[in-house]
């Protein structure tokens, strides 16, 4: 794996000061919302999905069972 | 003559119960001069004919193992100021430094001269110096000395590109670290804007008080005028403070705004997640499942376990690789109390709450190392979780990153 594409969440101008906690939040929402929409495994999410893994740290409990289903009603 | 000093310096019984007129084998079996002796000065040795207590059947003329002639040691009578010992050091040392320079072929002359200083160690030991120097000579690359001073620099660590930036804190520093990120840069030209104003306000102020001091002196001057107003310099004088701050703000705002400005979209995401008492940092763009990305555990390097040339309380087992030149965001978070996560040389501070994800944008700008301290007391450790950033060319990146992944993962995608 020489060559790593280097792409991430891009600057959202919604969320332009320091604090981007509503930003890995609303991440995560947008997805579970494109999968409520558009069904698992869609890749438009993947996109989605690929923005709040990069910005929500990894020991945030974002996959309990039932946090997916109250996201994608939010 | 070099004998009979040497006896009365260590006290060698031997020689002195001795009767035997042959000191040859004596000096083989004298152990080699200790390195730790200094160089005995020429006016201290008095010539042989006023040494009467030694074994006068001592002979004098002796040939020493080596070819220096130790008759001359002591007061050289035609140049008197010289030590003929250092001198033969000297010449040693120049040419275990030529010998290496003729056999590191590929590298430069500022590792010739670490690798040369690092084999010799600036040892005033001649006879250990003068096996380095027949060492290389007969068995140039495959001999010990040569494997030795390549070893030795390595050890070091000697980057002579790198050795003149400080990227790390010096002991008694006053200034600055080196400027690795263009918000750096700014804070430093900023620093040196404010400083000239603040130098000329302060040599101002301080002119006016002496003089104060000086002419108003009860013995000299005992009933100060008294002036009651004097319009145009209270004009200046509110006109004038008013205008430096004003310079002052310029430059100051700018910077601060630049600051804030997210031109460029990040390229990289790099959570910075402090623990007590320890780092992880998480590279989380390249996972493609829920499952763990790139993380790692970055704990500070006990005094114990340093190696030569570390810096105490600064380093840790795996650093933060970061491409150079590229625009990165890193979000700092604290996992259970508040910390900081700064790094001088970057112009970094950023608090870590918890429950809350503050972002920050840096570009560095040159490769190398840089070190920082976390900047929030947050328990016992919090002096011993230090932060060590590594900027490595862009596409020396992507297989250190992919170097981590394998050891430091499982089951990532």
């Amino acid at each position: 794996m020489a060559e790593i594409e280097l792409k991430t969440a891009p600057a959202d101008f919604r969320f332009p000061t320091t604090n981007q906690t509503r930003h890995c939040f609303t991440r995560y929402v947008e997805f579970h919302r494109c999968l409520a929409a558009k069904g698992d495994g869609s890749a438009e999410c993947e996109r989605f999905a690929k923005y709040y893994r990069s910005l929500c740290p990894g020991e945030w409990p974002l996959h309990e069972p039932g946090l997916c289903i109250h996201a994608s009603e939010v | 003559m070099f004998n009979n000093v040497r006896r009365i310096s260590l006290f060698d019984e031997k020689s002195l119960n001795s009767t035997s007129s042959d000191t040859a084998s004596m000096w083989n079996d004298f152990p080699s001069v200790p390195s730790d002796l200094p160089p005995l000065p020429a006016d201290s040795v008095p010539s042989v004919p006023s040494l009467p207590s030694i074994a006068s059947d001592v002979e004098v003329e002796q040939p020493a193992p080596s070819n220096y002639n130790y008759e001359t040691h002591g007061i050289d009578e035609d140049h008197p100021g010289l030590n003929p010992d250092s001198e033969r050091i000297v010449e040693l040392q120049s040419d275990i430094h030529d010998k290496l320079g003729e056999l590191m072929t590929n590298k430069s002359d500022q590792d010739v001269l670490s690798a040369a200083e690092a084999l010799h160690g600036e040892s005033n030991n001649i006879p250990f110096l003068e096996h380095l120097l027949d060492d290389l000579n007969k068995n140039g690359i495959e001999g010990e000395a040569y494997k030795d001073a390549l070893d030795l620099s390595n050890r070091l660590g000697i980057l002579p590109d790198k050795a003149a930036l400080c990227d790390a804190a010096e002991p008694w520093q006053l200034g600055f670290q080196d400027a690795a990120s263009p918000m750096m840069q700014g804070i430093i030209d900023l620093h040196h804007d404010i400083f000239f104003f603040l130098i000329l306000i302060l040599v101002f102020v301080s002119r006016i008080l002496v003089r104060a001091l000086w002419h108003f002196h009860y013995q000299k001057n005992p009933i100060p005028q008294r002036i009651v107003h004097g319009t145009t310099i209270e004009i200046l004088r509110t006109i004038f403070p008013s205008i430096i701050p004003m310079f002052i703000a310029i430059p100051s705002f700018a910077l601060l705004y630049s600051m804030d400005e997210v031109v460029v979209d990040p390229a990289i995401t790099i959570k910075a997640i402090g623990h007590q008492w320890y780092r992880t940092y998480e590279y989380s763009d390249y996972n493609s499942s829920d499952e763990q990305s790139l993380t790692f555990d970055s704990y500070t390097i006990p005094e114990d376990d340093l190696e030569l040339g570390q810096s105490r309380l600064l380093e840790v087992d795996n650093r933060v690789v970061v491409p150079a030149k590229t625009h990165l965001r890193i979000i700092v978070t604290p996992a259970d109390v508040p910390h900081s996560w700064a790094v001088p040389s970057l112009g970094v501070k950023c608090d870590a709450v918890p429950g809350r994800l503050n972002q920050i944008s840096i570009s560095v700008q040159r490769e190398g190392v840089y070190y920082g301290q976390c900047s929030e007391i947050y328990g016992t450790n919090h002096a011993f979780t230090p932060i060590v950033v590594e900027a490595v060319p862009s596409k020396d990146y992507g297989s250190r990153v992919s170097n981590q992944l394998i050891p430091q993962t499982t089951g990532e995608a």
